[in-house]
């Protein structure tokens, strides 16, 4: 029940609360125990009352009486216990959200910390120490990642990747594919792609070249 | 299933009326037969009255073992065998002291099913992981109408000992030995 408690680890509380449950089945066994010989009692005094023995009547219904007492007695503390017993699970169950609030609060922190704008700017620095900061990141990012949210990483890198890449073979001339095609076709193929880099450098200018150079970087 | 203690009367089948039904045959293919129904004859009885032991002490004079009617009792050896036999189908297990043969628990169902019942139970009503008196499950307020209230201790411990084996209970003592707890767990 308690916070970060491995499964059927028992601790010393659940022993406890087995005790008092243990008290609890015991009074309402005697309970139980007591309403027999109370309905006898009932009965006894009808019998005994029939048969004009008002003396011992009058004495079963004394004791009957008595009985019914002790058993309003176990009732209250029937009551208590459970109150007692219903209070400490609540304080167990309050322990574990206290536990993943706290939890929580950390991650909220943690977060917080490296989310300040200034890291956010660093990491589109080219500095050295920028560049030492990255890798840092992405050490502390790996160690709490699980393998699935690093594999899902890097697949949209490989997505960023392939983008990137038909990007810029637009520029580029295309690698055959398939069987190679007659002459004429080629011609046709080189002659729109002339048209398209023609349009793209025209559009985006001294960037091809750039990213070009950044190209392996990123591989 | 009808209540505990059930208030109608238990259906013998005809061949309970059956004189020879009560002797074991010589011929083994008959006798496999008998045994059958025998074995058929005390999970239905059994269960029909939530009974759980065969005390082979004693010569049998009670139903299902002995028929008044037609002056009939199950010899101990042939009672025996049957024992055997549900034994082998796991619908019983020998409890004598020493392994002798003396006294038997009929499991007219089989301890994973209570077990199952007794999980289904507590997850239903929010009971996993909390701790639960081995006396609350068998006569607590709770499982009053549940088919595994009133059940007898020896076949209960063995249910629990069945989700204690699949990981999804653990018993504990507390202060005393003979009150157990158990904590289910999904």
């Amino acid at each position: 029940m308690g916070a970060g408690q491995s499964k059927g680890k028992i601790t010393a509380q659940d022993k406890a609360i087995l005790d008092m449950k243990v008290q609890r089945d015991k009074l309402k066994l005697y309970q139980r125990r007591v309403q027999v010989v109370l309905d006898r009692e009932d009965s006894l005094a009808r019998e005994l009352l029939l048969k004009g023995d008002k003396r011992r009547a009058l004495l079963a219904l004394r004791r009957r009486k008595y009985q019914e007492q002790m058993i309003r007695t176990t009732d209250e503390q029937l009551f208590n216990l459970q109150r007692l017993m219903e209070t400490i699970e609540f304080s167990l169950v309050q322990k574990d959200i206290i536990f993943g609030l706290e939890q929580g609060s950390r991650v909220l922190t943690q977060l917080n910390r490296e989310m300040r704008i200034e890291d956010v700017e660093r990491l589109a620095d080219d500095t050295a120490e920028a560049i030492a900061y990255q890798d840092e990141v992405s050490a502390i990012l790996q160690s709490n990642m699980s393998t699935e949210d690093e594999e899902a990483v890097l697949a949209e890198l490989e997505e960023l990747e392939r983008q990137e890449a038909d990007r810029l073979q637009l520029g580029l001339p295309h690698a055959p594919k398939g069987a190679l095609p007659e002459h004429e076709a080629v011609d046709d193929v080189a002659e729109t792609e002339d048209e398209e880099e023609a349009e793209l450098n025209a559009g985006e200018d001294r960037e091809q070249p750039e990213r070009s150079r950044n190209e392996p970087m990123l591989a | 299933m009808t209540s505990p203690g059930s208030a109608t009367p238990f259906q013998f089948p005809e061949i309970y009326s059956f004189p020879p039904f009560f002797t074991r045959q010589p011929n083994e293919s008959t006798w496999r037969e008998q045994r059958r129904q025998w074995c058929e004859l005390i999970l239905a009885y059994y269960r029909h009255y939530r009974l759980y032991s065969i005390s082979l002490t004693e010569p049998a004079r009670e139903p299902p073992f002995a028929n008044r009617q037609v002056s009939r009792v199950l010899p101990a050896d042939a009672l025996r065998e049957v024992v055997d036999e549900l034994v082998k189908q796991g619908n019983a297990v020998w409890t004598g002291a020493k392994n002798t043969k003396d006294a038997c628990l009929v499991l007219w169902r089989k301890p994973d099913v209570w077990a199952s019942m007794i999980h289904q139970w507590a997850s239903e009503r929010g009971l996993l992981s909390t701790v639960l008196t081995v006396f609350e499950l068998t006569s607590g307020d709770d499982t009053v109408g549940q088919e595994f209230h009133d059940l007898d201790a020896a076949t209960m411990r063995r249910a629990l000992d069945v989700l204690q084996s699949q990981g999804k209970a653990q018993l504990f003592a507390g202060s005393s030995d003979e009150d157990l707890g158990v904590k289910l767990f999904a």
